[in-house]
């Protein structure tokens, strides 16, 4: 009775017990499993530009602990977040108002909610329609802000100098977002407003990652002319602007007004002539940022020549300070008004307003007149000395620079020399390659508040012609070569045709330049003498040319390779053996296959003191033939890259002989694949971990067939090539790439060998296992045990014999337990947990110090098979 | 009316057990930021410790999470084991 009273209590206390679990693990498990957006978390920082989101582990009405960021976005578009971004009307629906630049974790799905905007005028909320784009970055735009400022004494009075620091300003293309999706990485995003009215005002708040980016970032929208919507004929913006940016003036210097190639200062000056900034130009360009008054008059002068100041002037009209621009230049043709905050004004032919200003400084006469070489110089030698002649009166050369010009007019070789004093004969040198070229000097001299630079009145030509190479004639008439003829027997001279090829180029050059000169001739001469002009320098030649006398077979003289001469001749004396003492001999070259080889260079050296040299090259029956004494041992050696040379001695008492260029044996052989085709491939595992550089090394052997092609390619899982390489050695060889892993959750590794045609595949997939998330493994608790006792232990305990008894210690504590707790007495069931426990111990951790590797290892399985063999013989 | 209670017994624990490990694995969340923060260079810095003290220390904290799990499996599947045998 009891009992069943105690029961019927206690059930719906349990019950309440157990329901309220349940709701209490519903709360903590969707938390956990469903990630809502609302208890995301935003933290600002740079002054608000830059967001944290981060995801919330414990939300109970607010965040009470934060979990892993979710992503950044940073303000991009604005300089702050107080400060109005100032878009033209022309933006609306095509170019973004306002962007951040994210860059997220993981893609979050719908993680760009809507944006609220609110006008600034009436702090109240409006609708405005809009799109997400992302921006993709087409280029840099190049602007100059200024920097430090220095205050430096004229002529006129003190002003300020100031730096110009170069910045790049991305510029995007924008293209329309499908979705509300964040991609993970980096991107651009950004909001184009369609319906932007001119004169307004409003703040825009976006909502990423369910959360509202609540700092202002408010946008003002102008005209592109400047104008307002109403008729002022100054073009007076309306007072509904907001804040403007300080404007800055970009002028284009054009060379048609100012009559100069270059400048190096400008100088913005009011009408008492005090100069209120100066600047740099860049190249034609100059930027100036002066704040000028309402309705003053100015001028821009920078110096041109040297003794010739050029300007311009314009009124600040409708101006003032930081508040309002508008320009008025003085256009005759009628255009009054400025393009704008920013835009490229090219001067006019027609200027009015002009002033003379003042120099800055004395003038001083610079001259600058080339010496040498003349004008339309022409030469074969590459290194050329270029000299001119410097003069400068009440004043100090400071430096020199050779400027050469190539054919399409690019500045291409610069040679720059310091030099001082009031006159200087300037000589410097350059090495040019083969081509027309112009040339000048730009010569910088100073005096006492000037700097001037000029080049000199009129650029020269030169052109660097190639190398010649003839038959000697008047023109060409400094001999570089020589051929004579002798007989091979009586060495008594002969006279003898020629007829072939020779190609040839400069040896400062690569044979890609190389030009080529044929010999024909029918007449017996007694020598053929090839010649260049004076001052060619070594030229490197190619023979291939057959020769031959009355009663003499023909011989070719093809040795396959460049030879290097000079102006110091070389004589070559070429031996003809008359018919009644030769023969002719065909050899034919072969692999281990029998398959011909063409293109062996074979070479037949009679083995005496006057070693005459016959040789060519195998067609494609692998057949050469040269007419040798037979009476004479010859050197015959056979070359062809990819095979060993072959040297034999023969006397050629045959018409014909076979050659056999033996295999490459150094290479490992692998798989036999094909016949005589043996191939193997690492690494040998399948699985590789991510984010590790791995050697893929494909070695491949023939000893049957020779391999037209054999090559390498790895590509990942989105099938994108990786790497590549191949080879064309006939017995094969190594195909090694470097690949990093990364990311990557396959690679697929397709080799392929060619042979006649015949193209053989084999692949070898590759899983590429991820390391995300291991560090807190207890791979990770090993292998910092591992990497401790090898950097010199802790506590006096180091791999070796320390640790191998500790480890023994475990195993024989581990093994009698186990025996004791489960009954396990049996030798073979201690051997067995004694061998599991030193295979987890060496083999898996690697912590046992041993002289072989594995020997402790192999002696228990050793050990453990003898116990089961007893074990089972004794039934 | 036994075989009902110990069905519901059984259906129970099988629940218990579930949230026990529900549980671990939400609290293994925590684990691994302390883990995190323990190993790198505001903590023990275990990618180059300076002392033996500090190797030893990692030592510990590379096994916190693997111990804390097999706590978690040990004492989930006990109680289930435990009530089954019952």
């Amino acid at each position: 009775m009891k009992n069943s009273q105690e029961i019927i209590n206690r059930k719906p206390i349990g019950k309440f017990i157990l329901a309220s679990l349940i709701l209490m693990m519903g709360v903590l498990l969707i938390n956990s499993v469903v990630a809502f957006d609302f208890d995301n978390t935003v933290k600002y920082s740079n002054d608000s530009m830059k967001i944290d989101i981060n995801n919330c582990n414990l939300w109970v009405g607010t965040c009470l602990i934060e979990g892993a960021k979710l992503g950044t976005a940073t303000l991009e578009s604005h300089t702050a977040v107080d400060v109005p971004r100032i878009v033209p009307l022309s933006d609306s629906g095509v170019n973004a108002v306002m962007w951040y630049e994210m860059n997220f974790t993981n893609a979050y799905t719908n993680g760009l909610g809507d944006v609220k905007f609110t006008d600034l005028y009436t702090g109240k909320p409006e609708t405005k329609k809009y799109h997400y784009v992302q921006g993709i970055i087409t280029g840099y735009e190049t602007v100059y802000d200024t920097g430090k400022c220095t205050s430096v004494i004229g002529k006129n009075g003190t002003y300020d100098s100031c730096e110009q620091i170069k910045r790049l300003i991305p510029q995007y293309k924008w293209e329309t977002i499908s979705g509300k999706d964040i991609l993970k990485g980096d991107n651009i995003i950004g909001i184009v407003v369609d319906d932007l009215v001119f004169g307004e005002s409003f703040d825009a708040v976006f909502t990423i990652a369910g959360q509202e980016i609540t700092k202002h970032a408010p946008v003002s929208v102008y005209d592109a002319h400047g104008k307002s919507a109403t008729t002022d004929t100054h073009g007076e913006p309306s007072k509904k602007f907001g804040l403007w940016i300080t404007p800055k003036l970009n002028i284009t210097l054009q060379e048609a007004v100012i009559n100069s190639p270059s400048f190096t200062k400008c100088y913005v000056i009011n009408s008492s002539s005090d100069i209120i900034e100066t600047e740099t130009p860049v190249d034609i360009n100059v930027t100036l940022y002066s704040n000028l008054t309402q309705n003053q008059r100015y001028a821009i002068a920078c110096n041109g020549s040297v003794t010739t100041w050029k300007y311009m002037s314009w009124d600040c009209d409708g101006g003032g300070t930081g508040t309002n621009l508008n320009w008025s230049m003085g256009y005759e043709d009628g255009y009054s008004e400025c393009s704008g905050l920013t835009g490229t004004r090219p001067f006019g032919n027609n200027i009015v307003g002009i002033r003379s200003i003042q120099n800055q400084g004395s003038s001083f006469t610079f001259t600058n007149s080339l010496n040498s070489p003349v004008d339309n110089y022409k030469t074969v030698t590459k290194t050329n000395w270029f000299s001119t002649d410097l003069n400068i009166v009440s004043g100090n050369l400071t430096n020199a620079t050779l400027q050469i010009w190539n054919g399409t007019g690019a500045l291409t070789y610069t040679n720059f020399t310091t030099i001082s004093g009031a006159s200087n004969s300037t000589n410097l040198s350059m090495k040019l390659a083969v081509g027309n070229y112009t040339w000048n000097y730009y010569a910088c001299g100073v005096n006492s508040s000037a700097v001037s630079c000029i080049n000199a009145n009129a650029s020269r030509a030169i052109t660097i012609t190639p190398p010649v190479f003839r038959l000697c004639n008047s023109t060409n008439n400094v001999s570089y070569l020589n051929y004579s003829f002798e007989d091979e027997t009586t060495f008594l001279h002969i006279n003898a045709t020629m007829i072939g090829s020779f190609m040839y180029y400069d040896s400062a050059d690569d044979s890609s330049t190389a030009q080529t000169y044929s010999v024909t001739s029918t007449d017996y001469n007694y020598s053929y003498p090839f010649c260049s002009i004076s001052d060619s320098g070594s030229i490197k030649v190619k023979s291939d040319f057959q020769y031959a006398s009355v009663g003499y077979p023909s011989r070719i003289l093809n040795p396959g390779g460049y030879s290097t001469y000079t102006s110091a001749t070389t004589n070559t004396t070429l031996y003809l053996l008359s018919t009644a003492n030769g023969i002719y001999t065909s050899f034919q070259v072969i692999n281990y296959a029998s398959n011909p080889l063409q293109g062996v260079s074979v070479n037949a050296t009679e083995n005496n003191a006057y070693s005459i040299t016959q040789s060519g090259i195998t067609d494609s029956a692998g057949i050469i033939t040269l007419f040798l004494n037979p009476i004479i041992a010859h050197i015959v050696t056979a070359f062809l890259t990819g095979y060993p040379i072959s040297i034999s001695t023969i006397t050629p008492t045959q018409t014909s002989y076979t050659i056999m260029l033996g295999t490459n044996t150094s290479i490992n052989p692998g798989v036999e694949t094909s016949k005589g085709v043996y191939t193997n491939i690492l690494p040998a595992s399948q699985y590789l971990s991510n984010k590790t550089t791995y050697s893929f090394n494909f070695t491949i052997n023939s000893t049957y067939y020779g391999l037209n092609k054999y090559g390498i390619l790895i590509q990942s899982n989105s099938s994108t090539d990786l790497a590549s390489s191949n080879g064309t050695t006939a017995t094969g060889g190594i195909i090694n790439v470097n690949i990093n892993t990364g990311e990557n959750t396959t690679l697929y590794l397709t080799t392929f060998y060619n042979i006649n045609g015949t193209i053989t595949y084999l692949q070898k997939t590759y899983t590429i296992l991820s390391s995300q998330n291991s560090q807190w493994g207890v791979s990770t608790l090993f292998s910092d045990l591992s990497g401790y006792l090898a950097s010199g232990g802790f506590f006096g305990l180091q791999m070796g014999f320390g640790m191998n008894i500790i480890i023994f210690m475990i195993i024989f504590l581990i093994t009698g337990i186990v025996s004791w707790k489960f009954g396990l007495y049996s030798p073979m069931a201690v051997a067995g947990i004694i061998f599991a426990l030193v295979y987890i111990f060496d083999w898996v951790l690697g912590l046992i110090t041993e002289p072989i590797t594995h020997m402790t290892t192999f002696i228990t399985v050793i050990a453990l098979a003898a116990i089961i063999i007893k074990e089972v013989s004794s039934y | 009316m036994k075989s009902k209670r110990g069905q519901s017994t059984l259906f129970i624990s099988i629940v218990i057990g579930v949230m026990l490990f529900m549980v671990g694995m939400i609290a293994i969340n925590f684990i691994t930021d302390a883990v995190d923060y323990g190993r790198g260079t505001s903590g023990l810095n275990c990618a180059s410790p300076t002392t033996d003290g500090v190797k030893v220390s990692c030592l510990l904290v590379d096994g916190l999470v693997p111990y804390f799990f097999l706590i978690v499996i040990s004492a989930a599947g006990g109680y289930f084991i435990s009530k089954l045998l019952i």
